[in-house]
């Protein structure tokens, strides 16, 4: 099914604070990195023109804050998302294990059709720093138990496997975007309401 | 070709001479080049004064005889002489106005920063704020304070007793909220509360003037019976006629009027409840400075300066509590109101229809998960004090009987089964 109209994916960034959803975004869309640490306020967006399986889609990049006194400011940007990405820090447990309150916190308010299939992608930053705390073992077991979810260890900083990690994010959302089309397909066939076998000559089509 | 224009006062014709005539004091139109050196603006300095006259004298000779051009310049020739001889006393004497070398065109008295006002500017009527005499702008040398509008005469510049009114303002921070606290005559000893003039009651007609603001009693000189809306009578009655005042309490009353001085939560929270446009302007309020925490860290809304263009007083959108007495004046005309649903109309635009970050910031009801977009500053929307969450005010009341906010329970739960199985959890 060949899609006209320009495809717009949106992708959401949950995580506890300071792991570095602003660093991964800007990484991958700007090719950039900052060692200050500057909290996100309520959650703002970029956006990146990609290409996947010879599709050009436009990637909406939501990054949010993780502080939880920066979410007063809501959370409907989670409706509609094609998307989620949960990002921790390898150095950091405790980021590890809020992962489940951050993806129940997600299905609840995005509320999609199918929680149990919606497309996740884990991503375990700053990977080039001393000590780790969560081993990759760890992780891929959580993905496991949360029906296989795709797992990335990355870096901001060194731009260590952002680029691959978000093309498996595009990949999967639009994954979930055409199965979402095709249940709309799913019903018989429509009955068109423009006649096709209109006569085409300029004569006057009255039968009298 | 010659100017016809010009030719007319070069010729003595009859018409010529009869306009000229009637218009004495006019500059000739011949001589219009020369208005600059002949130092015609009053502020000119000795210096200039000695070379005007000198092209002056020069301009005579050069003249017909008998002809207007002459009769003009003598005229003015005279005028210089007069005013350099005046210019030469003011050097002379240091308390004189027009000796700019003194520094006295710029005084403080009493806190007042009074500046030289120049001789031409154009007054209508102008009272002395100290002996209560006109001021002739034209010939009297005059004094206004930058700060709060005093204007006195040169020669009362040195017996002034009013306090600079900025001064006052700014020291006490807040308005006198008594409303009238007159003490009677006997407390002020029977005298002017600013002048010290005495006010004998022995008499059968008393000049002592109460001032409705301050709550004392002045003479008529001090108290002009100037009206002004007094702000304790609008804070506890709602009562926005204007009272008889002493001029010093005006000019207190007219800097302060645009400052969020009055906390009217605090000073009469029942206010509220018995006007209803107060309360209406309350619940803007409220609505607006949720929109302006949207809009202070939306990047697009400080791009374009949303909150800076359409904000010309501040304080109406940064809290709800503080009111200016303009705004309670504005309040009663109902000019607050529509501002203020303007300014409505404006942020509301950006934040639900232009914005997509705004919108994103908004909040989905979990509750009945519609997908309209609520904001914690709607009118319908319940704000959890806790987790922050936002619902429909509905929606939260009638799906709870504890009134239990479900982010909450779902938080409550989640440290337990933390808090409970610390290792299994991470599996």
């Amino acid at each position: 099914m060949a899609h006209r109209k320009k495809v717009l994916l949106k992708v959401i960034i949950l995580g506890d604070s300071s792991v570095g959803k602003t660093s991964l975004m800007n990484q991958y869309v700007n090719r950039k990195f900052s060692n200050q640490y500057k909290a996100t306020i309520g959650a703002d967006f970029l956006t990146k023109e990609v290409t996947v399986d010879d599709k050009n889609v436009t990637m909406q990049i939501w990054d949010t804050a993780g502080q939880e006194r920066f979410q007063s400011l809501g959370v409907a940007f989670y409706r509609g998302a094609d998307c989620c990405v949960l990002v921790f820090d390898v150095t950091a447990p405790n980021t590890f294990k809020s992962l489940d309150s951050w993806r129940d916190e997600f299905l609840i308010q995005a509320s999609p059709r199918e929680p149990e299939n919606f497309p996740f992608v884990l991503l375990g930053n700053k990977v080039d720093l001393e000590p780790r705390a969560v081993s990759a073992k760890r992780a891929q077991l959580w993905c496991q138990s949360k029906n296989n979810i795709p797992y990335f260890e990355t870096s901001a900083k060194e731009g260590l496997n952002v680029e691959q990690a978000f093309l498996q994010i595009a990949k999967n959302a639009l994954a979930q975007q055409n199965s979402a089309v095709d249940l709309y397909n799913e019903f018989p066939d429509q009955i068109k309401l423009t006649n096709t076998q209109k006569p085409s000559g300029g004569g006057d089509s009255c039968a009298c | 070709m010659s100017d016809p224009g010009n030719d007319r006062n070069l010729t003595s014709s009859p018409v010529s001479s009869q306009s000229v005539e009637e218009s004495d004091s006019l500059l000739p139109s011949s001589l219009a080049a020369e208005e600059l050196k002949l130092a015609l603006n009053k502020e000119a300095t000795s210096e200039e004064l000695l070379n005007a006259i000198n092209r002056c004298k020069d301009l005579v000779l050069e003249s017909d005889q008998c002809s207007v051009e002459r009769k003009w310049l003598v005229r003015h020739l005279i005028e210089l002489r007069l005013r350099l001889q005046e210019c030469k006393e003011a050097m002379e004497d240091p308390k004189h106005p027009r000796n700019k070398t003194s520094g006295v065109s710029r005084r403080t008295v009493k806190g007042h920063h009074l500046n030289l006002q120049p001789l031409l500017r154009n007054t209508t009527s102008k009272y002395c704020d100290h002996c209560t005499g006109t001021i002739w702008g034209v010939v009297q040398a005059w004094f206004e304070c930058e700060d709060c509008g005093y204007s006195c005469h040169h020669k009362c510049m040195a017996s002034i007793v009013r306090e600079c009114a900025h001064v006052v303002v700014t020291e006490r921070g807040t308005y006198e909220l008594q409303i009238c606290p007159e003490n009677g005559l006997s407390y002020q000893k029977y005298m002017c509360a600013e002048c010290k003039t005495p006010l004998p009651l022995d008499r059968e007609w008393s000049e002592a003037r109460l001032c409705d603001y301050s709550g004392l009693y002045y003479c008529s000189a001090c108290h002009w019976g100037s009206l002004a809306v007094v702000p304790a009578r609008v804070v506890y009655n709602w009562d926005l006629t204007p009272y008889p005042v002493s001029q010093a309490s005006l000019q207190e009353i007219c800097l302060s009027t645009n400052r969020p001085l009055l906390n009217l939560e605090k000073l009469n929270p029942k206010l509220f409840t018995l006007v209803i446009e107060l309360n209406l302007v309350k619940r803007l309020r409220e609505e607006l400075v949720g929109m302006r925490k949207y809009l202070l860290v939306c990047r697009s809304a400080s791009e374009d300066h949303l909150l800076w263009k359409h904000v010309d007083t501040p304080h109406l959108i940064d809290s709800v509590e503080m009111y200016s007495l303009q705004d309670l004046v504005d309040t009663h005309s109902g000019e607050l109101l529509t501002k203020l649903s303007n300014l409505i109309e404006v942020f509301s635009k950006h934040i639900k229809k232009d914005c997509k970050i705004c919108q994103g910031r908004g909040h989905i009801c979990e509750i009945c998960h519609n997908e309209e977009i609520l904001y914690p500053f709607d009118a319908i929307a319940y704000v959890c004090d806790d987790c922050k969450t936002v619902l429909h005010k509905h929606c939260f009341s009638r799906n709870n009987v504890n009134l239990a906010c479900p982010k909450c329970l779902r938080i409550k739960s989640r440290t337990l089964l933390q808090e409970g199985e610390p290792i299994k959890n991470t599996l």
